[in-house]
C-alpha cells in the first residue's frame, strides 16, 4: 500500500505561497497587454523620437508609407527564415546623462540564426545580421559585466550515458534542454537595464560598465569586427505577418467585435470578418485607474495590411494615431467612446510588436 | 508560425487560473521550495505565452506547459543551491506519521518518478500527457511510474515493520 492517492499527496506537498498573478505573467512575458508598463514610459516617447531620427533618417523614410509607421511597403521580401529561436533580448533604456553619453532607448532581439532586430522606438523595425562570431562576441559582452548570469550547461555526463543525456539518481535520464543555447536569456538583462530608470540602481562602482555596455548596445557597429557581421549594413526589417488588432478605448465598455467591424469601412469589416480572431484583454490607464481594454486580433499579410490601410485611410472619420500604425474612430451613439484599429508586425520568435511599449 | 496550431492568450490564462495551484504544489516538488517554485510557474507561463505560437496542438495544451513549467523548475533547482528534500511542513490533519513516512519516500525517489508520481495522482494527468510533460515515450510512463511504486511500497515497509 503506497498511499498515493490525491489527499494524500495533497497534504504532503508544500502550500502554494501566494496568490495566482496573471499580470505578472503578462509582466514578464514582455507581451503587449502589461500596459502598466506603457503607461510608466510614454512620458519620454517624444524626446526618444527626436533623439534618434536623424541616425535612422533613411530606414524612417521607407517604413513612411501612406502615413503609416511600420507597415512594409507592397512587393518586400519578408525577412527569412519566418521563424527564429530568440537568443538575447535587450532593452536599453538610458540612464542618467553622462559625458559622451548619447544613447537612445530601444529594444532589440538577437537570433540563433544571426539576425539582430531593432526597434529604435517609433523608427521602425531594423534588421542587421550577425556571424556565430559575432553573436558569441555580442553575448560575451554583455555577460562580461558580471551583472547577468548565464546557466552554465551542465557537466558532461559520464559513460555509459548517451550524448545529451545526463546522469540522475536513476541513471541516464533524458536530454534536457539547457539555457544555452536553447534558451534566451533576455529576462535578467532586460529587467536589469530597465530598473536603472526606476530606481534600483546598480552599484556605483559598475555604472561604467554598464554605460560601457549601453554605448556597445546601442551602436554594435561600432565596435564589433567585420568578421561579426554577415550584414552591417542597417535594413528594413519585413515581417511575414501583421497582427490587426481593433476594440474599444477608454474611458467607456468594451465594445462587441461584430458592432465593431460594422463601424470600419466595408472592404475591411468584410476581410476582418472572414479572419480567425483571437481575444486580448490589457490594462490601459494610470496606476489606480486603470481600465480594461479588450481588443481582437488576426493575423495578416503585408498585401492584405495595405487592403486594409488603404481602405480605413479613404475612409471619412478615421483619425491617424500618432505613433502607432493606426486609427481612431468614432462609436455612433456614443459621446465619449472611441474606437481604435492598429497593426502590428510579428517577430520571428512569434511575439507581436506593441510599438508605443518600451 | 505556420504549421502550428498555437495557443491563444485566453486558454493560456484560462490553464493558469484554473490549475496554478496544481502547477504550483508539483513544481516546488522539483525546486524544494515553495517560493522558487512559485516563480518558476510564473516564468514558465511567460515563456508559454511569447512561444504560444509554437504550440503545434500534437497533445493537450496543458501537457505542453507542464513540459516548460518543469523545465523551469529544474532550472531553478540547478541555479540554487543543493536542496536534498522538500522539507517544508506538510498540513497535520489527516495521517501526519503516515504523511510523514510517504513525504520522505517520495522525497528519496529520483526527480523523474517523484514528478511522475505527482503529475499522475495529483495532477491527474494521463500517460499520455505525462509523457509529454516529462518528455519521454509512452511506454516509459507506465514503466517509471512502477518503479515508483515497487520504491515506495518497500521504504514504507521498512518503515512500518
Amino acid at each position: 500500500m503506497t498511499d498515493l492517492d490525491r489527499s494524500s499527496l495533497d497534504r504532503i506537498l508544500p502550500p502554494t505561497p501566494g496568490a495566482a498573478d496573471w499580470d505578472d505573467v503578462l509582466l514578464r512575458s514582455g507581451a503587449r497587454h502589461g500596459a502598466r508598463r506603457v503607461v510608466v514610459l510614454a512620458a519620454a516617447v517624444l524626446v526618444v523620437v527626436v533623439g534618434t531620427a536623424s541616425a535612422f533618417g533613411g530606414v524612417r523614410a521607407f517604413f513612411l508609407d501612406r502615413d503609416f509607421i511600420g507597415l512594409a511597403p507592397l512587393g518586400s521580401t519578408p525577412s527569412s527564415p519566418e521563424s527564429g529561436d530568440l537568443e538575447v533580448f535587450y532593452w536599453i533604456q538610458p540612464g542618467a546623462p553622462g559625458p559622451g553619453r548619447d544613447s537612445g532607448r530601444s529594444r532589440n532581439w538577437v537570433y540563433a540564426d544571426g539576425r539582430l532586430i531593432s526597434d529604435r522606438f517609433s523608427n521602425g523595425l531594423v534588421e542587421q545580421r550577425l556571424t556565430p562570431e559575432g553573436l558569441e562576441l555580442l553575448r560575451s559582452e554583455i555577460l562580461s559585466t558580471g551583472e547577468f548570469s548565464l546557466e552554465q550547461p551542465p557537466p558532461p555526463p559520464p559513460p555509459p550515458c548517451l550524448p545529451g543525456q545526463s546522469t540522475g539518481d536513476n541513471g541516464c535520464a533524458p536530454p534536457q534542454p539547457l539555457p544555452s543555447p536553447g534558451e534566451p536569456i533576455e529576462t535578467p538583462f532586460g529587467i536589469t537595464i530597465a530598473v536603472r530608470d526606476i530606481g534600483h540602481l546598480s552599484r556605483v562602482d559598475r555604472a561604467s560598465d554598464l554605460y560601457r555596455l549601453e554605448e556597445r548596445l546601442t551602436s554594435p557597429g561600432s565596435w564589433l569586427p567585420a568578421s561579426a557581421w554577415v550584414e552591417r549594413e542597417v535594413k528594413e526589417y519585413v515581417p511575414a505577418t501583421y497582427a490587426v488588432c481593433y476594440g474599444g478605448s477608454p474611458p467607456d465598455r468594451p465594445i462587441e467585435r461584430a458592432r465593431l467591424l460594422t463601424l470600419l469601412p466595408p472592404v475591411a469589416g468584410d476581410l476582418l470578418r472572414a479572419k480567425d480572431t483571437t481575444r486580448h484583454e490589457g490594462l490601459f490607464g494610470s496606476p489606480g485607474d486603470f481600465h480594461i481594454v479588450v481588443d481582437h486580433c488576426s493575423d495578416v499579410t503585408n498585401e492584405e495590411a495595405h487592403v486594409l490601410a488603404q481602405a480605413l485611410a479613404d475612409a471619412e472619420g478615421f483619425e491617424p494615431m500618432g505613433l502607432r500604425l493606426g486609427y481612431r474612430f468614432g462609436t455612433p451613439g456614443s459621446n465619449e467612446q472611441t474606437a481604435a484599429i492598429y497593426f502590428e508586425p510579428y517577430l520571428p520568435h512569434g511575439e507581436v510588436l506593441c510599438s508605443v511599449c518600451g | 508560425m505556420k504549421g502550428s496550431r498555437g495557443a491563444s492568450l485566453d486558454e493560456l490564462e484560462a490553464l493558469y487560473r484554473s490549475r496554478f495551484e496544481v502547477f504550483a504544489r508539483v513544481a516546488a516538488s522539483v525546486t524544494g521550495d515553495s517560493e522558487r517554485a512559485r516563480d518558476a510557474v510564473q516564468e514558465a507561463f511567460a515563456t508559454a505565452v511569447r512561444k504560444r505560437r509554437s504550440f503545434r496542438g500534437d497533445g493537450p495544451l496543458e501537457a505542453w506547459v507542464w513540459r516548460i513549467v518543469l523545465n523551469a523548475a529544474r532550472l531553478d533547482l540547478r541555479r540554487a543551491l543543493p536542496v536534498a528534500e522538500y522539507d517544508e511542513p506538510a498540513a497535520t490533519n489527516g495521517h501526519p506519521e503516515r504523511d510523514a513516512e510517504l513525504r520522505v519516500a517520495l522525497a528519496r525517489l529520483p526527480e523523474q518518478q517523484r514528478t511522475a508520481v505527482f503529475l499522475r495522482y495529483y495532477a491527474d494527468l494521463d500517460y499520455a500527457a505525462i509523457a509529454e510533460a516529462l518528455g519521454i515515450h509512452i511506454g516509459t510512463v507506465a514503466a517509471t511510474l512502477n518503479s515508483a511504486h515497487t520504491t515506495l511500497r518497500t521504504r514504507l515497509e521498512e518503515v512500518r515493520t
